[in-house]
């Protein structure tokens, strides 16, 4: 079978291809918070630019066509018309210079070196430079700086780039995910430099949010895709995303949400004030850099309050607190006893449930089941109610889940039920992929008879691994997760002219 | 010049107008130097056709200019990814372990304790600012003044702290003492403190 094979092999250089590319692109949007936040000429920017470089070489070697061309929208970073969805998640702010610049598209040739590139961002982010660009300076500035291995393509006159936001669904979740990490990494910059936060301006990112906030699963799914890990600016917001998604299953009002959702967002403020070289270590820390590293929700906390804006104290609690059980064990030491409170105590679970099932450079990513049965373990470390919600809400096979199901036919989980073990799901394959019978009906909930038959999750397929999921000892009563219940999204994933594959 | 004046300068870089002119002048006189003839024969009579050879020498040179050979690299030897073990049978408990028929959680659930405990660390740390508005805060929440006798607010907030707490005699003993502590920084505190805008 020579034509499959070499269909095989086209695939899987394409996909090497797609990653080199990935790399580059994130490399660069790295490159430029740094940029941002840093000196010029320190380690941090340095060592980011080097990465910037070597993505590129490797993007190179690996066949990607150079120059490498990188399209810059409103919203978006494409290349060949493909959106990267992973790195425009935190590259609001060079995406919007970019805009003030008029500029189309950047051409990296294979000769970029970090200095040049970091002139680059000298013409790129400076608000002084902002009109370099312009036709009648553009040449020289590029000259002038000795950027000669990155080409810009100008917008043409009245092409306003990307303006999708009002209309498509997918490109407002991706703006409202980019706000809210704007937000953070401008706060976080601004505590690293003692300057005075822009807590309103975190506030009014989750409000604006929360109005668009009947498409969670978008804002949900698009964060499992931001590989850029400044400042865990990714991690900060997915968890104010998990937050936001179980407080208002429970019913919160809008202006609890807008705390929690905030608290959330800057849990981890205290960071910016954690010397770098321990922050990013990629390995374990010695005493003396753990003890540095467990202060971070201590000098949150101080962060907070000493700004001269308002700051809820929920947000002061939850930066104190959210390393610590709901009976106040774990870190850091506070002089008196400390309950946190239950905004607190659902930070902490969704903190602990997203370094769970995110990859770090040091670990693996649990699915959200094991990360489930990791945080149960002992009972002093989470809140039962708290975690009992959250399970409830996201369900042990989150909507997008890739399963096998018992008899061997894969499926996609696509809305959660009042039961977190049986999802509503979407079949792929017949059983042992075997190919669906056309107008055989091809959504049913996990459990219940179907086509003569129960099936239940065999195995959960990640795109790293496949964990066995075991049948399930107690039948759960449905009252425990009654918040689960989602009408409207079961009614609309069951339709069948609305699920896309 | 301060430390945040200091860091945003360190922040930026070159400015175009600047950096352009300077690279002309560079050139200009690049040209100028490489001869050996005397510089008024460069004075062109015609302003425009100056430019335009300044514009074309500038277009050459940056064509001439070779880029730097760029010797960095990612720093090499990774890290080992580990995976946390979860054993099959602790997957089948899991429904077991949560299950569970208690209250709805609530968000502001402890709220109060919670903010005089994190207060109170605050007020008593080693950050002037946070811990002057800490201090403004419990004064707020407490309703106390600066008058106010120091063993009533520190009675009023020993018992918030310890409020829903186990009964521990060491632990109240402790927190009694630094109620106390607290209760003096609030009555020596100014009134005219900054902070008391901030919200409860």
């Amino acid at each position: 079978m020579p034509d499959d094979h070499g269909a095989t092999v086209s695939d899987a250089l394409g996909q090497i291809r797609h990653d080199a590319v990935l790399a580059f692109a994130n490399a660069f949007v790295v490159a430029a918070l740094n940029r941002q936040v840093h000196e010029r000429d320190s380690r941090w920017v340095e060592d980011s630019l080097a990465d910037v470089v070597s993505t590129l070489r490797t993007a190179a070697a690996v066949g990607v066509e150079t120059p490498l061309l990188l399209q810059v929208g409103d919203d978006r970073i494409c290349h060949e018309g493909e959106p990267l969805d992973g790195p425009s998640l935190q590259a609001r702010s060079l995406l919007r210079r970019c805009a003030e610049r008029g500029i189309a598209m950047l051409a990296f040739h294979g000769g970029l070196d970090a200095a040049e590139c970091n002139r680059l961002f000298d013409l790129l982010l400076l608000r002084v430079n902002v009109t370099a660009f312009a036709r009648e300076n553009r040449e020289a500035a590029l000259s002038a700086f000795g950027v000669r291995n990155v080409g810009v393509t100008l917008r043409s006159v009245g092409d306003p780039g990307n303006r999708r936001a009002a209309l498509d669904p997918e490109a407002r979740a991706l703006r409202h995910y980019q706000e809210l990490a704007e937000s953070l990494q401008d706060n976080h910059g601004r505590a690293l430099r003692d300057l005075e936060l822009t807590i309103d301006d975190a506030a009014a990112a989750v409000e604006r949010t929360l109005a668009d906030f009947d498409e969670p699963s978008h804002l949900l799914a698009l964060a499992t895709q931001d590989d850029v890990d400044r400042f865990t600016v990714g991690h900060s917001v997915r968890v104010a995303l998990l937050a936001l998604q179980v407080a208002r299953r429970l019913g919160h009002n809008r202006d609890e949400l807008v705390r929690v959702g905030s608290a959330a967002l800057l849990h981890d403020i205290g960071k910016s004030k954690v010397p770098q070289e321990v922050l990013f270590k990629q390995g374990p820390l010695d005493e003396a850099e753990w003890r540095a590293m467990a202060q971070h929700p201590r000098f949150g906390a101080q962060i907070l309050l000493e700004q001269k804006e308002r700051v809820e104290l929920t947000a002061v609690g939850a930066a104190f607190c959210h390393h610590m059980g709901p009976d106040g064990g774990g870190y850091p030491d506070p002089v008196v006893p400390v309950r946190p409170s239950g905004a607190s105590r659902l930070v902490r679970v969704c903190d602990v449930f997203e370094a769970l099932t995110s990859i770090r450079p040091y670990k693996r990513a649990l699915t959200p089941i094991e990360a489930y049965a990791v945080m149960s373990r002992d009972p002093r470390e989470f809140d039962r109610g708290w975690l009992r919600a959250f399970v409830g809400t996201i369900g042990f096979f989150p909507d997008g889940t890739r399963l096998r199901l018992a008899d061997g036919a894969r499926a996609v989980v696509r809305a959660q039920t009042t039961r977190p073990d049986r999802p509503v799901v979407q079949l792929l394959t017949g059983p042992d992929d075997a190919e669906l019978p056309a107008g055989q009906p091809d959504h049913f909930t996990v459990g219940d008879v179907f086509e003569g038959r129960t099936l239940r999750v065999a195995q959960i397929e990640t795109q790293e691994r496949r964990v066995d999921v075991p049948e399930l000892d107690v039948d759960l009563p449905a009252a425990h997760c009654a918040h689960a219940c989602v009408p409207d999204a079961i009614a609309k994933a069951t339709a069948p002219q609305s699920p896309a594959r | 010049m301060s430390l945040r004046a200091r860091l945003a300068n360190q922040q930026e870089g070159d400015r175009f107008p600047e950096t352009v002119a300077q690279w002309r002048l560079q050139l200009r006189t690049e040209v100028k130097n490489s001869s050996a003839l005397p510089t008024s024969v460069f004075h062109a009579r015609d302003a425009q056709l100056e430019a335009m050879l300044a514009a074309a020498t500038e277009a050459m040179l940056a064509r001439l200019q070779v880029p730097a050979p760029d010797v960095r690299t990612t720093p090499a030897g990774g890290v080992e990814q580990r995976l946390e073990a979860v054993p099959a049978a602790e997957l089948r408990a899991l429904p077991a372990r949560l299950a569970g028929d208690g209250p709805t959680p609530r968000l502001d659930d402890r709220a109060a304790v919670e903010a005089f405990a994190v207060l109170t660390d605050a007020a008593l740390g080693p950050d002037p600012v946070a811990a002057t508005t800490a201090i403004a805060l419990l004064r707020d929440r407490l309703g106390a003044t600066t008058a106010a006798d120091v063993e009533v607010t520190a009675a009023q907030l020993r018992q918030c702290l310890l409020a829903g707490m186990a009964a521990d005699p060491a632990v109240a003993e402790a927190v009694a003492a630094i109620a106390r502590r607290v209760a003096g920084a609030i009555a020596s505190a100014p009134t005219t403190c900054p902070t008391t805008t901030v919200p409860r």
